[in-house]
């Protein structure tokens, strides 16, 4: 019988076909393997005292303090700094690529999607979705209470990658949406269209880039889950080979294993410069591929949220 | 190049089918999808021009296999000037034999020149009868004329060592020369040769390579290689005396140069005999390439000529010529030298540097010393004295220079040492000047003390000095000189520290064969004096001031055209004191009395003689009193043939048109590659090696390519 931390695996995962007991399994696992981490307990944990201000609830006052110090001082908790999150899920076809026939990068993101709203719903943090391609195409308010996470399973399970992506025009949209400072984790591969108008990768990335700037320029917190299929992140193939894109008609005819130096140079730039502009707008930026398990993805949240609230 | 299946080398038009099919029937790529493939964009022109590259020269492997397949079912070869001729046709064969010395050397039983001769002997026995043979040796290839093939196996046959021998290069002219006045088509020369170092002449190259071009129809140049690749020898490479003329009661010594060549070490001894008893024996232990010196010191000499001879015994190794090596040496009577001078105190440091009265009280003086007047001067005749000294003579008269003059002319070596008495102007006259390698100006005070330095250290007058001590002459201090004007062909011998000439020479000899002797002037005497009127220090330096009295004055007395050692090959030069003809004298040596091939020169009484024929001992002797040795020389084989040192094939083929001659090693190569050389060489295994080649190069590519997925 495998163990809770064997299903962080997708390999194993995959096996398991509803959506929310993947979800389950991957944070119990997650949890299960985290023993004495900084973690522990996180939802009500105590995080420091202020000075009473008239107003606040004299229930929260530290009376033992106040014996020591002749003050008032409120307690405060960690779990009062509930932290609304958004998950944005990229819809382009691109993300229904696998090469392995195991886990789309679709099917990765919606994994890590449901693990991460189960996470969040376990914590009383409202979660919401919204799905994009050219545009948003599907959201779902975020809410903090138990039934919201079917309502996310129920949605995530339903999508469907399909389209083009138009990822600036999508997050501008997002950015837009989203009134309060919330927490945008957005899941996607990132990857431009094969006909795309730009001749470099700097030209490529602009409109990526200038969307998460944006959601960032409008308070909010950014987490960018750079989710590549297996054959993407590491270029197994071999001899000759036509290349063709998903999203376009572009077709490419290359001697594969002469390439491969040069696409993995490519690659690494792309997601140096990507990773770069987000350290600048101190957005986290997790790179992944559809053969990793999803417990990094799930640490880099937990980090994330812990540094920031 | 020609094909011996040119209907083959059609096939190569098969070579259109890799091309065909790489322009129909293109590999059909495998189909990825790859949402990536922007990233694979931004560098596709690079990679597609890399994989268009790789698709040409998959092609070209391909075409290349075929043309290869059918160049090489073709049977190309590559063929020499004359190849086509009929090879059972008459020829005009050239056999160049090197006979030098080193082909002495043995392999086996036989001798490098043995092994020549029969390598040449299987040549002729396949020539057809009418060939015509030219048989060279390389001693004296000017004798060589055409003959038939079986003339010329006697010829071969009589083939013998010569020490004379020097390279081929003139035989190779030689025969080259003749074959090119030959009517028959087919035209080849064979040299047989050890390669050793003196086998061939390189700086004759360029003259053997035109030669080979004015052959009319080509000549098939094949070179026999007879020698032993690693030859073992130990040999006496020199053996020097001081010097071959020595003054009676000298001491001598014979510097004895012996090397080893091949491995480990060799171990014997030398002997040295002196008219043919033993002097003296040394042991003798070598290591391979390192070359000992050994000395053999002789004394009380009688005066007449001696020869000798140093061997080299223990396990015989190598050539065996080399291991004997002969001297001849003379003891002369004590050099007579006239001092004129005005005093005897003047003459007093000179005259007994050069005889110290303790060794003329013993009758063991190097040189006999007769101090004279100035007066005096103009009576003293040619032959009277070996050498003359002016030592600070005031006022020479122009009878006097007249006399000095003859004097020399004569033979004789005249010293001028200027000093306090001298009169500049008695100096400058034309008489003076027609003797004189210089004239005194003025006299020179410096400020600061100059020294004496060897302008020329090999000079024969301060060689011995500067070998004896390199320091000595810089510490002789000098207070006062002449300035000195030197005539054009005036040769400084010692100069001052500051630059200005010391000790001038002037030769009418030229290049020590005609008879005439040595004038010199130095600008500061050799006399004793109180400090205050000192000229120099030398007299106050007695070690270093005997020795170069001594070696000038045997300098002036013209020693170093007495030498009676020689090397086979060069003309001996001698100085007879008659002017008899040449054919007056005959040469007594190792071979019987042979008449002198030679000449006396323009009557001048030097006696130039060809080249001693072997190695040993000789005596000239006149022709009507044959038990009677006028002179006395030995002669040996030039040390070169000794050393074994071998020349590098590459060195060898340079000296030949490029591809013009082919190199067989020993007789077991020989037939193989004297047909390659008439005939051409088969490409056939070549080709078949470069298609492998190229089969594995597209073998290698293509899986790269089409590697499966």
């Amino acid at each position: 019988m495998a163990k809770p931390s064997d299903y962080l695996k997708p390999s194993l995962l995959r096996q398991v076909a509803r959506l929310d007991l993947r979800a389950r399994f991957i944070v119990e696992g997650f949890l299960a393997g985290l023993h004495r981490s900084p973690f522990h307990g996180f939802s009500v944990e105590f995080s420091e005292h202020r000075r009473y201000v008239p107003g606040d609830d004299l229930k929260m006052i530290d009376w033992n303090l106040f014996a020591r110090t002749d003050r008032f001082y409120v307690k405060q908790f960690q779990a009062e700094t509930n932290v609304t999150g958004f998950l944005a899920m990229d819809l382009s076809a691109s993300m229904g690529y696998t090469r392995s026939q195991e886990f789309t990068k679709f099917e990765y993101c919606i994994c890590l999607a449901a693990a991460l709203a189960y996470l969040m719903i376990r914590q009383q943090d409202p979660v919401g979705v919204v799905a994009f391609d050219e545009k948003v195409r599907h959201s779902l308010e975020p809410h903090a209470q138990r039934k919201q996470l079917g309502a996310i399973l129920g949605l995530l399970a339903r999508l469907q990658p399909t389209g083009r992506t138009d990822i600036r025009a999508s997050l501008d949209q997002i950015a837009s949406m989203v009134r309060h400072r919330s927490l945008i984790i957005v899941l996607s591969d990132l990857l431009p269209p094969a006909d795309s108008p730009g001749e470099s990768i700097e030209q490529d990335l602009e409109p990526v880039l200038d969307g998460l700037r944006h959601l960032r320029h409008r308070g909010h917190d950014v987490i960018v889950f750079h989710v590549l299929d297996q054959a993407e992140a590491e270029f197994p193939f071999e001899g000759i080979a036509e290349f063709e894109d998903v999203e376009s008609p572009e077709r490419l005819v290359l001697d594969a294993r002469g390439v491969k130096q040069a696409y993995m140079e490519t690659l690494a730039e792309y997601c140096d410069r990507i990773r770069q502009e987000c350290f600048r707008w101190r957005a986290d930026y997790v790179r992944l591929h559809t053969g990793m398990p999803f417990d990094k993805a799930l640490t880099s949240y937990l980090v994330s949220r812990s540094q920031r609230f | 190049m020609e094909f011996l299946h040119p209907a083959l080398a059609a096939g190569a038009a098969l070579a259109v089918i890799p091309i065909i099919i790489h322009l129909i029937l293109r590999e059909k790529p495998r189909r990825e999808k790859f949402p990536a493939l922007r990233l694979l964009r931004y560098r596709q022109r690079t990679v597609t021009r890399r994989l268009q590259v790789r698709h040409w020269l998959l092609l070209l492997l391909r075409v290349l296999a075929i043309l290869l397949i059918a160049l090489a079912l073709a049977r190309p070869r590559i063929t020499t000037a004359t190849a086509g001729l009929d090879t059972r046709a008459p020829a005009a064969v050239a056999l160049v034999f090197d006979t030098s010395m080193s082909m002495q050397y043995r392999t086996g039983d036989n001798t490098a020149l043995a092994v020549a001769q029969q390598a040449a002997r299987s040549i002729l026995e396949e020539l057809p009868d009418e060939s015509e043979v030219l048989v060279l040796d390389a001693a004296n290839p000017e004798v060589a004329l055409f003959m038939r093939p079986v003339e010329a196996l006697d010829r071969v046959e009589s083939l013998q060592l010569n020490p004379a021998a020097t390279s081929v290069n003139r035989a190779i002219l030689e025969g080259l020369e003749q074959l090119r006045s030959s009517t028959l088509d087919r035209k080849e020369m064979y040299i047989f040769t050890d390669l050793m170092n003196g086998a061939f002449d390189t700086a004759g190259a360029e003259a053997i390579r035109d030669a080979v071009s004015r052959v009319p129809g080509g000549v098939t140049l094949l070179i026999v290689d007879v020698g032993a690749e690693r030859p073992v020898n130990a040999a006496i490479e020199e053996c020097r005396p001081t010097s071959d003329s020595v003054p009676a009661n000298s001491t001598v010594s014979l510097r004895t140069r012996v090397a080893y060549r091949g491995e480990g070490t060799f171990s014997g001894r030398l002997e040295l005999y002196l008219d043919g008893q033993l002097r003296g024996q040394q042991p003798v232990e070598l290591r391979a390439d390192r070359p000992i010196e050994h000395r053999f010191v002789l004394r009380s000499l009688s005066s007449g000529f001696h020869q000798g001879e140093v061997r080299l015994l223990g396990p015989a190794v190598g050539l065996a010529f080399d291991d004997t090596w002969y001297f001849t040496l003379e003891v002369r009577e004590p050099t007579r030298v006239a001092v004129v001078a005005h005093d005897e105190q003047d003459s007093l440091a000179l005259a007994q540097a050069l005889a110290p009265a303790e060794l003329v009280r013993l009758g063991k003086e190097r040189h006999r010393v007769d101090v004279i007047a100035p007066r005096r001067l103009r009576s003293i005749r040619a032959g009277e004295y070996d050498v003359l000294y002016l030592l600070d003579v005031a006022a020479p008269t122009a009878d006097d220079w007249l006399a000095v003059g003859s004097f020399v002319r004569g033979g004789g070596g005249v010293g001028v040492f200027l000093g306090t008495r001298v009169q500049a102007a008695n100096y400058a006259t034309s008489e003076a000047l027609a003797v004189l390698p210089a004239a005194p100006k003025a006299q020179v005070e410096p400020d600061e003390p100059v020294h004496l330095e060897a302008a020329v250290a090999a000079h024969p007058a301060v060689r011995l000095l500067h070998e004896w001590d390199p320091q000595a002459l810089g510490r002789v201090v000098v207070y006062r000189y002449w300035l000195l004007q030197p005539q054009e062909d005036a040769e400084v011998v010692l100069r001052f520290t500051d630059g200005q000439p010391a000790l001038l020479e002037r030769s009418s000899a030229s290049e020590g064969r005609r008879r005439g002797g040595t004038a010199v002037v130095m600008a500061t005497p050799p006399i004793a004096a109180p400090i205050l009127e000192r000229w120099n220090d030398l007299p106050q330096s007695p070690a270093t001031f005997v020795i170069f009295a001594d070696q000038l004055t045997l300098h002036l007395a013209g020693v170093a055209l007495r030498r009676w050692n020689w090397t086979i090959g060069e003309d001996v030069v001698l100085s007879v004191r008659s002017r008899r003809s040449a054919r007056m004298y005959r040469l007594v040596g190792p071979e019987g009395t042979v008449p002198i091939s030679g000449r006396v020169e323009g009557g001048q009484g030097v006696l130039v003689l060809n080249t001693p024929p072997v190695a040993g001992h000789y005596k000239v002797v006149l022709e009507r009193n044959e038990q009677t040795a006028e002179y006395e020389l030995s002669a040996n084989v030039h040390r070169r043939e000794s050393q074994l040192d071998r020349l590098s094939e590459g060195q060898v083929i340079a000296m030949f048109p490029e591809d013009g001659v082919t190199l067989a090693r020993g007789t077991e190569e020989l037939s193989s590659v004297a047909e390659r050389a008439r005939v051409g060489r088969e490409l056939f295994p070549y080709l078949l090696g470069l298609l492998v080649l190229v089969f594995a190069c597209e073998q290698w590519l293509a899986n790269r390519f089409y590697s499966a997925v």
